[in-house]
């Protein structure tokens, strides 16, 4: 089974796990860099693979 | 006398993704058709409910950073969208807290508007699909 990690606070606290429902699609998270595909568990180190996107504005 | 209180914490989420902090409106259309449903001896018009006819407009601010409005829509125009939820407080969703769910609508365009003095806006209207109100 994929895992992802969340790499944008819109979608929650980053770097934790992403828990998909049926609904999401996972395709275009990916693609708008919302989460991240990860090998490893976040509760076992899981590292993000690209800088994420959280800043104290979330406005640019 | 109850009121309801202007709005200044609610929750606007396209998917998984929330873009509350993009959004300056949201305008929620529940609609169900009104059919006719008159027969020889009516002495009145009569309606039963059709299909159900929704829009969601919102308004946002157009930002083309990582994971913002741009990111969020680019690949969505032209599909339909799983789910968009609205929320009229983060707090936790409950009868005085509704949480409305648009499963299945349509994104035609993405009409951005770029104008001098003024933060760049775009406005969607997402189309059709099922709407639903939860309590819990």
């Amino acid at each position: 089974m994929d895992r992802y990690i969340i790499s944008s606070i819109r979608v929650g606290e980053i770097g934790t796990a992403f828990i998909a429902s049926p609904s999401d699609d996972i395709a275009w998270l990916l693609e708008g860099g919302f989460i991240q595909r990860s090998d490893t568990h976040p509760s076992k180190g899981a590292k993000l693979a690209t800088k994420p996107d959280a800043t104290e504005n979330k406005k640019d | 006398m109850a009121t309801s209180t202007v709005l200044s914490n609610p929750v606007v989420k396209i998917g998984a993704v929330d873009l509350s902090d993009q959004c300056t409106s949201a305008t929620l259309s529940y609609k169900i058709q009104a059919l006719q449903a008159n027969a020889f001896g009516s002495t009145g018009i009569a309606y039963v409910g059709g299909l159900q006819d929704n829009t969601l407009s919102l308004d946002l601010y157009w930002s083309t950073s990582a994971s913002e409005t741009y990111a969020t829509l680019k690949s969505l125009v032209g599909t339909v969208i799983a789910t968009v939820t609205i929320q009229g407080s983060s707090a936790a969703t409950s009868a005085t807290n509704p949480i409305g769910t648009l499963s299945g609508s349509f994104l035609s365009e993405e009409p951005v508007v770029y104008a001098l003095g003024a933060l760049t806006t775009c406005n969607i209207v997402l189309m059709g699909g099922t709407f639903a109100w939860a309590e819990a």
